[in-house]
């Protein structure tokens, strides 16, 4: 684009321009036509003088480097003074290079095959790392989509062998889900969360029904034996690098630690112990009071809410507990879709 | 060949690649826009504005320098000079020797054209 109100200097710079190869070039003798047809073409350089009586040339420039997509097109300036200021000014407007009057054909075609060569560059340098971007995303996406499935897989498989197991997973990924919400965690953390939060509890497929189901105090053995599933559910996942699986098995390892450090497997405290896992503790123990077990009865939501909020800071995090209160809405919500079998049967 | 003192070809010869026809049509164009440009020189002169004076002058140098009217650029330069530093003497001898550069530069085109094409 070459842009100069004297007929003259544009028919010249415009008949150089023609010397670079696999060029053409668009003439204003108008700054603000040039701006307007800049908004709809793309310009691969811009020739402007700045002594122009319609707009100056570091005017023309500004509104230029304004245009979408065109802050980086470069942009020489042709000037009829060697003036150190109007050129700083310039400069700083957005002005790539200078060239003097009378302008030099072979400095100029040298100038302007440069800075074409080095825009042309940096634009399939920017398409090739758009393109990447793209394949990774897409790549990445596979593999979501695969994890996704496992998961599914083990879900099937819950509600095959024991539906109240399934629901309970499914439930406590729901409130999980409102919690980590409520903690304003990103998107992708609320959904790797609430989703690996589905089989929390697959490793009790492991565990025998007459101890799961005792409707009495478990003996040491019976206690290791039902407590084993944390560690049968994480064996499910390991050796998984992928981020959906790998926080699957944190959850499924420590959602029965304590931040006190009384919880199992490993008796971690506090931050040791993965925000995932402290999420899933709490919406695990709200699931499991709201529920119906073969030992007690469910307990109502606000009664169930106190229990948690008296473990505040001793079994589970506060603000946590905080985030679990807050959710009372989604809690209900998610207890209307999903009822307790045996409350309701 | 033109006379060198008045036009000096070289660089338009690289832009055009030596295409005769070509410059010609340009020094014809440059001839043309050149006269609202004089005008403009003397009407700003005319009313003593100096401003104007140097803004006219300044955009005859441009373009002549472009096209190698060396008498042009120089007379113009000057012009633009004295009313920058707001020396209003010896105006209308400049003037008078733009007219006398432009005549020049039409009959060296004029030549120009009747040796080349």
């Amino acid at each position: 684009m070459v842009v100069d109100d004297h007929e003259t200097n544009l028919k010249l710079y415009a008949r150089v321009v023609t010397q670079i190869p696999n060029s053409s070039s668009n003439a204003f003798v108008s700054p603000k036509s040039a701006l307007r047809w800049a908004e709809l073409n793309d310009v691969a350089l811009v020739l402007v003088d700045q002594e122009m009586p319609e707009m100056p040339g570091v005017d023309f420039i500004k509104a230029f480097r304004e245009i979408r997509g065109r802050h980086d097109v470069p942009i020489i300036m042709i000037t009829g003074t060697a003036d150190k200021d109007l050129r700083r000014t310039a400069a700083q407007s957005g002005a790539s290079a200078f060239l003097m009057k009378p302008v030099d054909p072979v400095e100029f075609i040298a100038l302007a095959q440069n800075f074409m060569v080095m825009h042309n560059l940096k634009r399939e340098a920017l398409a090739r790392a758009e393109s990447s971007q793209a394949q990774v995303r897409m790549l990445q996406a596979g593999v979501d989509a695969k994890d996704t499935e496992v998961i599914e897989t083990l879900e099937r498989l819950m509600e095959a062998r024991d539906k109240r197991l399934a629901d309970h997973c499914k439930r406590t990924a729901l409130f999980a889900e409102a919690i980590a919400n409520r903690m304003r965690l990103s998107t992708n953390e609320v959904r790797n969360i609430s989703t690996a939060a589905r089989v929390h509890d697959v490793g009790k497929l492991t565990v025998l029904d007459r101890v799961l189901l005792k409707p009495a105090r478990l003996t040491e053995a019976e206690r290791r034996a039902a407590q084993s599933h944390v560690e049968a559910g994480a064996a499910l996942f390991r050796d998984r690098a992928t981020p959906l699986l790998m926080l699957a098995a944190q959850i499924a390892t420590s959602h029965h630690e304590l931040v006190n450090g009384s919880g199992y497997p490993a008796g971690l405290k506090g931050d040791a112990i993965p925000l995932g896992a402290r999420i899933v503790a709490v919406a695990d123990a709200f699931a499991a009071l709201t529920s119906h077990r073969p030992y007690r009865e469910a307990l109502s939501v606000g009664l169930a809410l106190d229990e948690i909020e008296r473990g505040a800071g001793v079994r589970y995090e506060s603000r946590i507990v905080g985030a679990l209160r807050e959710s009372t809405a989604e809690i209900i919500d998610v207890r209307a879709r999903y009822p307790d079998l045996a409350s309701t049967g | 060949m033109p006379d060198s003192a008045i036009l000096d070809l070289s660089r338009l010869r690289e832009a055009f690649e030596d295409d005769d026809a070509g410059i010609i049509e340009l020094l014809e164009m440059a001839l043309g826009t050149g006269a609202k440009h004089v005008t403009s020189l003397s009407e700003a002169l005319a009313a003593h504005d100096l401003p104007g004076v140097a803004r006219a002058a300044h955009g005859i140098k441009g373009s002549a320098s472009n096209i190698g009217a060396v008498a042009i650029t120089r007379i113009s330069a000057e012009i633009e000079d004295r009313a920058r530093t707001g020396r209003s003497d010896g105006m209308s001898e400049l003037s008078a020797q733009l007219d006398a550069a432009y005549a020049a530069l039409r009959e060296t085109v004029r030549e120009y054209r009747a040796e080349a094409l």
